[in-house]
């Protein structure tokens, strides 16, 4: 099912490498119809499959596809995920100090890393994560940043936005009530909060 | 509604003011590529057609220049 190279890239389209958390929160919220009008397609590492399984989202991961590519990485790639996933796990932002329970962040910052994703962006959730990928250099945004632009480009409402993410946050995603009500503020009023 | 599992239910997430950062990332790294797409010439447009062609903009393209300008304004 995998490939290992990203091949062929359409003019002008933005692409996107996820980790696990913000496709969970895309398929919760049936928003991958979202993603993948907003990006031209999302490439996910070896371990974020496996993880999505895990989970059980095989069904939802089928009916992606072709949007969602899985992709496999090298066994070099592999090597860096591990240091990567060393440093999430010791990062003071984690709670969770298992390496093994961070590799599909580190193997999505891994895959960003490649030459081919230097103008596109890397979807996490996870400030740990999130933190360390900005360290090295990635461009990152969260599921919620992805709905937060769809309200300000007309494609869905501010209500919808609430909608979503309060139906993510019911299934176990860990946004809290007071974050959702944040974000939804700032779709209304067009503004960012302080 | 689907039941099934989360990963990481625990995980410290972003705050909501990272998430208007990112929807902000999201839109130049959009925009940045759709540039590259196709050349882009620079034009000089009088202030006056700028502003006559507000008319011609659709309710939900107002609202994007609303917030644009909200923006620009409280920068």
């Amino acid at each position: 099912m995998a490939q290992t190279k990203h091949t062929g890239r359409l003019p002008g389209a933005t692409y996107a490498v996820s980790n696990t958390g913000p496709l969970i929160s895309a398929f919760q919220s049936d928003s991958f119809p979202l993603l993948a009008q907003i990006f031209a397609a999302l490439h996910v590492p070896g371990a974020c499959i496996v993880e999505l399984e895990r989970h059980g989202w095989e069904e939802e991961l089928l009916a992606a596809m072709p949007k969602l590519v899985p992709l496999e990485l090298t066994a070099d790639e592999e090597e860096r995920a591990l240091t990567f996933a060393r440093e999430i796990a010791q990062h003071p932002d984690t709670s969770d100090p298992v390496v093994e329970n961070h590799l599909g962040e580190a193997q999505a910052i891994v895959l960003a890393l490649r030459p081919e994703y230097r103008d596109d962006l890397l979807l996490l959730d996870e400030l740990a994560a999130r933190a360390i990928a900005k360290e090295a250099g990635l461009k990152v945004s969260g599921f919620p940043g992805v709905l937060l632009l769809a309200t300000q480009n007309g494609l869905i409402s501010a209500e919808e936005l609430k909608a979503r993410l309060e139906t993510c946050r019911q299934q176990g995603t860990h946004y809290g009530a007071k974050f959702v009500q944040q974000v939804h503020t700032m779709a209304k009023q067009g503004r960012r909060i302080k | 509604m689907k039941r099934k599992s989360v990963h990481e239910p625990e995980a410290k997430l972003m705050s909501a003011a990272d998430v208007w950062d990112d929807a902000q990332q999201i839109a130049e790294v959009l925009r940045q590529n759709l540039l590259k797409a196709e050349p882009a010439v620079q034009l000089q447009v009088p202030l006056s057609v700028f502003l006559s062609a507000l008319d011609s903009l659709s309710q939900d393209e107002l609202v994007l220049l609303r917030q644009r300008v909200e923006e620009r304004l409280a920068a």
